[in-house]
């Protein structure tokens, strides 16, 4: 008895210490990539192959924050941890950031470049009108394959540095729950769809078995149970429990319009609901407005969003929303047999149609 | 019907109570928004046939039911209305070729998420109605009518549609 | 000064909840939020501080919204007139735990909405609300209300302060009269001499927590930096949401907008690529240097210019909950060696169809 009891012990005793040692690996491999981060940013300003670097750096309280590079010098205050949450790829779209990188025709190209000069005349700080690198998770990437099918981007002018990634948590350190059934082609992103991959390969636990692969085409739209879970919990309810489900956050939301500021694919220049005449929906905050902002804001996403999760990250009230847009992603899904963020060249479901589309709730 | 269902349904309005006159019986509010070449046409030849349908639907007329934004259908229920209708071409004969395969899908998905934030589904209806089907037209009229009619019953009291 | 038992204040809470209002935190999802306590639930769900500082958390929301709503009624204009939305009749109301800095905010708000111009409906929530302020064991690394003229311990706004102490007591103090007659009613022990050395150490120790301090630079230096390159680099993460304003409990700008024949006064945030534009599509804050530029002046100069204090109680929430951390304090304390003017600032008014 006392020999087994022994073993055990010993057993015991060895998990703890690989498991600290697995640990200590991490934390090594981390670092290196962090270090070599830093290095290849460093060399693309060098070179001057970019005039910017988006990446992550930290506040003097400590905080991860987004970093714009522009000075060889400063690439070593790019950072590399588990608290970078924040999908960079919106700041693609933010003309005070990077300049407009968004696809002119041919003959209209001088003009955006001259328009890109007239914003360093007139204003003090110097967007970048050239070469952008940005750095990107798998989830962050995804959003920016979207960019590009839409012609939001001029992928030429922009050097894609992605990052392996073990998953990334909150502030408590916990990992966020769209880390969860991450699949291995996106936190080991594909070479196709970056310019640098930076990084070992991740192992995360039990990654084969989180669901499809978010690579290719979906063999089989059929089986979506584990993959849609979230959305199924609120489905199987009944229409009234699933009004005072939402109306409950509805009246929480402040409209203050952080998830759409934070979303990559948001990045209309006149957002409807920014429109005075017509107005659809008022500003004030208010449950059915709120119902209005929500179901609009998810209609204009279905097929578009990635599932990058800083809608809820950012949201203050902690609503839910990627259970919403995971329900259009659900229905885009099921219906018509398209996941965004795979292909580049795809065309948006909804500026599409296919003979067998389903029409059973049409009289 | 039950005596609680009835209660109920008078409660709201949507029935007269026995003796009641039945002008006083709540007037729904039902947008349909129809396409010119088809849906139209259909619902004047059933004008002209003199069949008789609710008289409760309003009719918008737009040139395809590929130019309805989702929009416009929730700025109906933000409004007050109890009922949208959309009503296009069978698929194959749009004026246009493909608006109204355009519109299948977006009011797929827009009537999908109408009924995650439990907003009753019988309240918004899509149809086919070519311009010969006067009488497809009168019966999807009443089977949208019916539909929400039900869906009012199920109202708690002072609770709005949007 | 008097101390408490926990039942003696959940008795009187309980009493007050009967006939009147309590605000009070209440945890929803694993955050705490200032709620209206719902009388058939009782203080079942209010958080109750405890005397263990690591416990307790801020709340999301401060208590702004209670005497300036998000969304308030005005009135209905209909081709026969104008037909005014009364203000419900406004029951006595308690706000209740609410820690210095969100007490404070009111201050800065009665110089907005009760100046030369009177805001009746807030005046009258201000006139019926006791406001029984909480004592701030532990701030947390954002907090820097001493640097303002605010701390942990203060009383300004409050009408009863309450310090957790260990036994689940508390040490209450009546501030104004209102405060000193809810303390009657409390009853309560007289505090001695042991309990007031013991606020004293709560209060040195509270203060030493504060880990942050901003450094307002005077009028001039703040001049000279309007048109410094500065506030286009320290914007440029800037996502132009109104998370800052909203959760800001000074924050005050609001819209006025017409749902059908009501007219509405909302939140609105000078954050926005909206806030500054006019009918025909000027907009003289386009850029989102220029609008995060504007808040910190307004704060940190306009407001002081007009009013004698920044509106700002240094609490903390614009960089808690920023998606992107932005930080007012690190801004602030780098306005005096920021480089002065670059290139001459060029008017930005464009015209209809204005961009973000």
């Amino acid at each position: 008895m006392k020999d087994s009891a022994l073993r055990k012990a010993e057993a015991i005793a060895q998990k703890a210490a690989s498991e600290r040692q697995k640990v200590a690996d991490r934390q090594k491999a981390s670092e290196r990539q962090k270090a070599a981060l830093r290095k290849t940013a460093a060399d693309l300003l060098a070179q001057k192959a970019v005039d910017l670097v988006i990446g992550y750096g930290r506040s003097s309280g400590g905080d991860v924050v987004p970093l714009f590079v522009s000075r060889v010098e400063e690439a070593q205050a790019l950072e590399w941890n588990q608290h970078c949450t924040y999908n960079l790829v919106c700041y693609l779209t933010d003309p005070e950031v990077v300049g407009s990188l968004e696809r002119k025709e041919k003959s209209k190209a001088g003009k955006a470049e001259t328009r890109a000069k007239d914003a360093d005349k007139a204003g003090n700080a110097r967007p970048a009108a050239g070469k952008v690198a940005i750095v990107v998770k798998g989830c962050d990437l995804k959003s920016l394959v979207v960019l590009q099918s839409e012609n939001q981007v001029q992928r030429e002018r922009l050097t894609v540095i992605a990052l392996t990634c073990p998953g990334v948590a909150d502030e408590t350190g916990r990992l966020l729950a769209k880390c969860e059934g991450c699949p291995p082609d996106v936190y080991n992103p594909r070479g196709e769809l970056c310019d640098l991959v930076v990084g070992e390969p991740v192992q995360r636990p039990g990654g084969e078995s989180t669901g499809k692969q978010s690579g290719g085409p979906l063999s089989d739209p059929e089986n979506q149970d584990s993959t849609y879970c979230d959305v199924e919990e609120i489905d199987v309810l009944n229409p009234a429990e699933r009004r005072e489900l939402w109306d409950g956050y509805f009246a929480r939301c402040l409209r203050c319009y952080a998830c759409r500021n934070v979303c990559p694919l948001c990045y209309c220049k006149e957002c409807v609901f920014d429109q005075h005449d017509p107005r659809w929906v008022s500003p004030a905050a208010a449950v059915a407005s709120n119902r209005s902002f929500h179901l609009i804001r998810a209609y204009h996403l279905a097929g578009r969003c990635v599932d990058c999760g800083e809608c809820e990250r950012a949201c203050p009230v902690g609503i839910p929303l990627r259970r919403i847009n995971r329900k259009a992603a659900r229905v885009v899904e099921e219906s018509f047999h398209f996941r965004a963020g795979l292909d580049p060249e795809a065309k948006s479901p909804l500026v599409a149609f296919a003979n067998e589309d389903p029409q059973e709730f049409i009289e | 019907m039950s005596g609680k269902a009835e209660s109920v349904r008078q409660a709201a309005g949507a029935v007269a109570k026995p003796g009641e006159d039945n002008t006083k019986v709540k007037k729904l509010k039902i947008v349909g928004f129809l396409c010119n070449w088809c849906s139209y046409a259909g619902a004047d030849l059933a004008g002209v046939s003199r069949m008789q349908y609710p008289e409760e639907i309003r009719i918008i007329r737009v040139p395809c039911s590929g130019r309805i934004n989702p929009l416009l259908v929730l700025k109906c229920f933000q409004e007050g209305a109890d009922g949208v209708l959309v009503s296009g071409c069978h698929p194959g004969d749009c004026h246009y070729q493909e608006g109204n395969l355009y519109a299948r899908r977006r009011m797929l998905i827009l009537r999908s998420l109408l009924a995650y934030f439990g907003i009753d589904e019988r309240r918004f209806h899509m149809s086919w109605v070519s311009a010969s089907e006067g009488k497809k037209w009168a019966d999807t009229v009443r089977s949208l009518v019916e539909d929400v009619r039900a869906a009012e019953a199920e109202v708690k009291a002072g609770v709005p549609v949007w | 000064m008097r101390i408490l038992e926990r039942k003696t204040l959940t008795d009187f809470l309980e009493n007050r909840l009967a006939d009147g209002e309590i605000i009070a935190p209440v945890e929803v999802e694993g955050r705490l939020y200032f709620r209206q306590l719902d009388p058939e639930k009782g203080l079942a769900e209010l958080v109750w501080p405890a005397a263990d500082p690591l416990s307790v958390d801020f709340t999301v929301n401060s208590i702004k919204e209670f005497f300036f709503p998000r969304r308030q009624e005005l009135y209905e204009q209909r081709p026969d007139g104008i037909i005014p939305r009364a203000a419900p009749d406004q029951k006595p109301r308690l706000v209740l735990f609410v820690r210095p800095c969100d007490a404070r905010g009111l201050t800065i708000l009665d110089r907005v909405f009760l100046g030369e111009m009177e805001d009746e409906s807030y005046r009258y929530a201000r006139q019926s609300t006791t406001v029984v302020g909480l004592h701030c064991l532990q701030p947390d690394r954002h907090c820097f209300c001493t640097s303002l003229g605010g701390g942990p311990f203060e009383t300004e706004a409050l009408d009863l302060a309450l310090t957790p102490l260990e036994g689940e007591r508390f040490l209450a103090q009546g501030i104004t009269e209102k405060g000193e007659a809810v303390l009657a009613l409390l009853g309560g022990k007289e505090a001695g001499e042991a309990e007031r050395k013991a606020l004293e150490q709560l209060r040195k120790s509270a203060e030493a927590a504060i880990r942050r301090t901003i450094e307002v630079p005077d009028p001039q230096t703040m001049a000279e930096r309007f048109d410094s390159p500065y506030w286009g680099e320290v914007s440029r993460a800037c996502l132009t949401c109104g998370i800052c304003s909203y959760l800001c409990p000074t924050c005050h700008c609001f819209d006025i907008v017409d749902e059908g024949y009501l007219r509405v006064r909302c939140w609105d945030t000078c954050s926005s690529d909206t806030f500054t534009r006019m009918a025909a599509g000027e907009d003289h804050r386009r850029r989102k240097r220029s609008r995060y530029r504007q808040r910190v002046y307004h704060k940190f100069s306009y407001f002081k210019e007009s009013f004698d204090t920044h509106a700002c109680v240094g609490c903390g929430r614009c960089t808690r909950h920023c998606p992107v951390k932005i930080d007012i304090v690190e801004i602030v304390n780098g306005i005096a060696t920021a480089a002065t003017a670059g290139s001459p600032a060029t008017p930005e008014s464009t015209s209809a169809g204005a961009k973000r």
